[in-house]
């Protein structure tokens, strides 16, 4: 959009006609500019998945569990047992927005605190990573081009950090999640 | 009787794009962009002002993009009086591949226009001693409710009259 715009030699002509007015030695000079705009459809963005660390034991020493954003896989660190095979997954969120189009990711916070139902303990989840279309985890916040279809899927994935002898419980937070045309 | 006179190349833009500003004449030297938006479910409005400040009212929501205002150079002489008009006081902007429309109107030059351009009554002085001046343009972008999404382009046209 940004091609130059040779002059118009009818609007130098008609311009020139009224420049006489004021005098006869006058000239004059016309340009043209394009006029843009995109009007987009509005992004949305609907959380299909919950972000899961399925059951672990507790160590008397602190330790860590990972949900891969990419893979879904689960490990740890330090003190931390992961018990099971299933029951963990990273979550995911399906978005629509105007093909082809730069979009931004972003989490509200970088860390968010889990609280153990019933109350008396807390943990914190950091280390939040995204994954657009099953590609590589990276850190938010992050622009991606949206596919030509208009969809795309994020998935996203963190580490939860578990202290040494972690209250036992059922832990729940919230993730807020952003999606914004660029 | 500035014909002799050598080109004066003031303006770039980018990496690709130079105005070769001639004497007397007028070159248009940044686009008109309103960057992307999205329509409500109400009409509404965008304005970029000739600062390239891009503000909404309505249902229009501001969504990104590359907004910018438009922007014109020229030369003349430096006290050399001159108007400068617009081609028409609304343009109608239209969706590539469709018929959709849109209007822009409003067209505003800043007052006083820029550091070299000063208000001489309904005229302006040209006030920097090698005559090259350059002027933003900023308008508004009506928006109506339900506006179906896509790229819009129009064009508008600019005049100095130089006396």
């Amino acid at each position: 959009m940004m091609t130059k715009v040779p002059f118009s030699s009818v609007a130098l002509c008609a311009a020139a006609g009224a420049a006489l007015m004021f005098s006869t030695s006058a000239q004059a000079g016309a340009a043209a500019s394009a006029a843009r705009t995109i009007v987009r459809p509005p992004v949305t963005l609907a959380n299909t998945r919950a972000l899961a660390f399925g059951n672990i034991v507790r160590g008397t020493a602190a330790g860590t569990v990972s949900i891969n954003a990419q893979t879904g896989a689960r490990t740890s660190t330090g003190g931390v047992t992961l018990i099971g095979t299933t029951g963990f997954s990273s979550a995911s969120f399906a978005a629509t927005a105007l093909g082809s189009t730069l979009v931004r990711l972003s989490v509200a916070t970088g860390t968010i605190t889990l609280t153990r139902a019933g109350g008396g303990a807390t943990m914190t989840l950091n280390t939040l990573r995204a994954s657009a279309g099953g590609g590589a985890a990276q850190t938010m916040p992050r622009n991606y081009t949206v596919p030509a279809s208009g969809t795309q899927t994020f998935n996203i994935g963190g580490r939860l950090n578990v202290a040494a002898n972690q209250a036992a419980g059922a832990y729940t937070g919230t993730i807020n999640v952003t999606l914004n045309y660029q | 009787m500035f014909a002799n006179a050598p080109a004066f190349a003031g303006v770039t833009q980018g990496a690709t794009e130079v105005a070769i500003v001639e004497n007397l004449t007028l070159v248009r030297t940044e686009q008109l962009d309103f960057g992307g938006i999205i329509a409500g479910t109400t009409a509404g409005t965008v304005v970029v002002s000739p600062l390239g400040v891009r503000t909404a009212t309505g249902g229009a929501v501001l969504a990104g993009g590359a907004p910018q205002a438009a922007a014109f150079a020229g030369r003349g002489r430096r006290n050399q009086l001159m108007t400068i008009t617009f081609g028409a006081p609304s343009i109608t902007i239209t969706r590539g591949g469709g018929t959709q429309t849109m209007t822009v109107d409003s067209f505003t030059i800043n007052n006083p226009p820029s550091a070299t351009l000063a208000v001489a009554g309904p005229r302006y002085r040209i006030s920097a001693t090698n005559g090259f001046f350059e002027f933003p343009v900023g308008a508004t972008l009506r928006v109506g409710a339900n506006q179906t999404p896509g790229l819009y382009t129009g064009t508008f046209s600019m005049t100095a009259n130089y006396q």
